[in-house]
């Protein structure tokens, strides 16, 4: 295994209350493959990447009893070790380029000095790597973007850089927190497509987190639902997709608006009442539980078992859909 | 055929950008020859990349942008002659953005009041009344009536910019992206209300969205827009059931869906993003277009009718031309 999380936590603060961001998520990633984790705004994706990373803002709180990548303890490593592991073994690509990128260097710069920093080698090998980089990921004129500044570019363009940068050092597992929701569908068909296939060609682990199933069941082997801080479904594509069983993952998927509708709009989208609750203390029950429409007593009283399904994906419900029912959405 | 309620004959509107320090401007060419009518109580959508100019043409419809060229009939009046005051009765916005649009220090019963206010109608007592139907009709909460935006969630602060709309009884609600910003659980609760709120008040709506899955499912008709212009336009179910224009075949293969596991598909799009400071020769497309000949980059195709249904597309060799559908 590539990746491998148990029980991780991060605790945020939030106006002075203890906010539980992440609250016990497991998760294995293995080379080549790609690994989605889906949920709405505010449900701990991004804490759970920057997790990962070790990037967590000032102030978080982070426990795991495990975060290996390729056995190697990330908790426990030293400040000089990880940064010589991020941009070389494990990379990431942001939501939002600008952040990543230093507005006050151009985009050659950039490209070569992460090269530079973890091989060692000199400007003018760096240059020629970062051309290559800057074409496979579908840049045109390549030596005259790397002479302008992040803002000359489009945010498309930025993203591919991005990518690029994300790809110099030929990782092993590379993280994508939503690096195509603030595109255009066209352009993130074609940044998705250019991720593709820079995995296969490389072996790479991928992460990726969104909010869309649309890019779910384009790109996904396996899929983990995250629902205020916890993996409440967990499974292959075709699983989750097609039989899901947890409520929440089931509503999720009946609220995008489908193409057999029609185009009369007379068919109404199944919607989930309410809003993603907040944690600040421990709550070891459902946290899907304000909102289910499936909800019983015991739902209430008991923390969810975690059961294994017919169709093999892992659930935490009480009674969770079976396939048949999941059908029915 | 009726009057349609609101008519556009011929929308451009050119933005002047200042650029250098001797105030030398470039054109923006936003938007370019559009037309539309949309009746009463239909729902038009419109689609297209970022910069195409959907929210300029949003603008015009309001009143709140003078175009460059062209002309708008609200039931067959030019919207110009129109004092502020009853255009705003008859035409209101639902934005993308709740939180920037929405006073943060009014509580929000006196949002959703404020049109009443403005426009004279009704005693306070009675407005506050009003408000409070409205609010139930959107399903907001009678507690949440005097917190302010900032205390509500992304979906309540959308309601209250929706009842806030309908709240004075227009005939055309013009919502730009109106759930954009919004999870999609959310948005489902959104769009299902605005479907609700259509049938009960027989309001009809221009709905812009870059979402092509959100146009389908709410549009009656549609218009797929390119660098400013309408490149196809035509009943919502038979555009994609059999797109004319490559454009609109490209939106549709990046459209994805849940039920879709095919992979990411390779859209054939060629070069880059389009400039509306640099509109290209021919069709507007063609630098990008996965079917484009040499005859593109010279001739400007029209917004033609096909065949015998409304349809219109602007294409020198659209997809459902009989020569040009593989055998
Ligand atoms: N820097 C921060 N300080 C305090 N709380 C934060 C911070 N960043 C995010 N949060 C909160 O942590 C929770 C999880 O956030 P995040 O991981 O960003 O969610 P997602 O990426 O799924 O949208 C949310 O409730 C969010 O408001
Ligand atoms: N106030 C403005 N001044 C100058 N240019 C503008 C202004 N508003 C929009 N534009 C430009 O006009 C074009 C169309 O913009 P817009 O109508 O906002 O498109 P859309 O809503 O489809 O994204 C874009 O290139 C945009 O940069
Ligand atoms: S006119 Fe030519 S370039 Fe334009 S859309 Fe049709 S085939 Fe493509
Ligand atoms: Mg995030
Ligand atoms: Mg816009």
């Amino acid at each position: 295994m590539l990746l491998q999380v148990r029980d991780l936590k991060v605790t945020l603060q939030d106006q002075g209350q203890r906010l539980r961001a992440v609250r016990g998520v497991d998760l294995d990633l293995a080379a080549g493959e790609t690994l989605c984790v889906v949920g709405e705004s505010g449900c701990g994706k991004s804490m759970t990447a920057l997790a990962l990373m070790q990037l967590l803002p000032r102030g978080a709180e982070l426990s795991s009893s495990k975060l290996q990548f390729d056995g190697i303890e990330l908790s426990k490593l030293s400040r000089h070790k990880l940064s010589a592991l991020r941009g070389r073994r494990i990379s990431m690509i942001f939501q939002e380029p600008m952040t990543a990128l230093n507005p006050v260097f151009t985009i050659g710069d950039q490209l070569r000095a992460v090269y530079r920093r973890h091989t060692g080698v000199s400007s003018a090998e760096a240059q020629a790597r970062a051309i290559e980089v800057l074409e496979s990921v579908g840049l045109t004129n390549a030596e005259l973007r790397m002479k302008q500044f992040p803002h000359q570019l489009s945010g498309g363009l930025r993203q591919r850089v991005l990518i690029a940068m994300a790809l110099m050092c030929e990782p092993e597992m590379i993280i994508c927190d939503e690096p195509t929701t603030a595109l255009d569908a066209t352009t993130q068909a074609q940044i998705l497509r250019i991720l593709k296939e820079a995995q296969s060609a490389r072996k790479m682990g991928m992460l990726f987190i969104t909010h869309d199933l649309g890019v779910v069941a384009r790109i996904a082997d396996r899929v983990a639902v995250m629902y205020a801080g916890r993996i409440v479904e967990h499974g292959s594509r075709a699983a989750v997709l097609r039989s899901p069983a947890h409520p929440y993952t089931k509503g999720l998927i009946a609220s995008v608006p489908r193409p057999q509708d029609g185009g009369t709009g007379s068919k109404r989208l199944a919607s989930i009442p309410g809003n993603v609750p907040a944690f600040h203390h421990e709550d070891p029950r459902c946290p899907f539980l304000s909102r289910c429409p499936k909800r019983m007593s015991i739902c209430t009283r008991e923390a969810p078992p975690v059961r294994q399904t017919e169709a093999g994906q892992q659930v935490a419900c009480h009674l969770p859909l079976d396939a048949q029912e999941a059908l029915t959405a | 055929m009726s009057k349609p309620l609101l008519e556009a004959r011929s929308l451009s509107h050119i933005y002047q950008l200042r650029r250098g320090l001797l105030g030398k401007t470039i054109p923006l060419r936003a938007l370019n020859e559009v037309s539309l009518n949309i009746g009463d109580g239909e729902i038009l959508g419109v689609v297209g990349e970022s910069g195409c100019g959907k929210s300029t043409l949003a603008k015009i419809l309001l009143g709140l942008e003078k175009p460059t060229e062209g002309e708008v009939l609200l039931n067959g009046r030019p919207l110009s002659d129109y004092p502020r005051h009853e255009r705003a009765m008859a035409v209101q916005p639902v934005f993308q953005d709740p939180y920037g649009s929405l006073n943060p220090s009014m509580s929000v019963e006196d949002l959703i009041a404020l049109p009443l206010h403005i426009h004279k109608i009704g005693t306070r007592p009675e407005r506050r009344q009003k408000a409070a139907k409205m609010a139930d009709q959107v399903g907001l909460p009678r507690r949440t009536l005097s917190a302010n935006p900032s205390q509500l969630s992304g979906g309540q602060r959308q309601r209250v910019a929706i009842a806030r709309a309908l709240v004075a009884g227009p005939k055309l609600v013009i919502c730009d992206e109106p759930t954009s910003a919004l999870d999609v659980s959310v948005q489902a609760q959104i769009l299902n209300l605005l479907l609700d709120l259509r049938a009960e008040h027989d309001v009809a709506m221009l709905f812009i969205s870059h979402d092509l899955s959100v146009i389908q499912h709410m549009a009656d008709r549609m218009m797929v827009m390119y660098l400013g212009r309408v490149v196809e336009e035509g009943g919502t179910q038979s555009i994609f059931a059999n797109p004319d224009h490559p454009y609109t075949l490209v939106l549709r293969n990046a459209m994805f869906t849940p039920s879709d596991e095919s992979g990411v598909p390779d859209l054939g799009l060629r070069g880059n993003f389009p400039n509306p400071m640099d509109i290209p020769s021919g069709c507007v497309f063609h630098p990008r277009c996965p079917m484009a000949r040499p005859e593109c980059a010279r001739t400007s195709p029209a917004l033609e009718r096909r065949g015998n249904d409304d349809r219109r597309s602007a294409c020198l060799f659209p997809l459902t031309a009989p020569e040009n559908v593989p055998a």
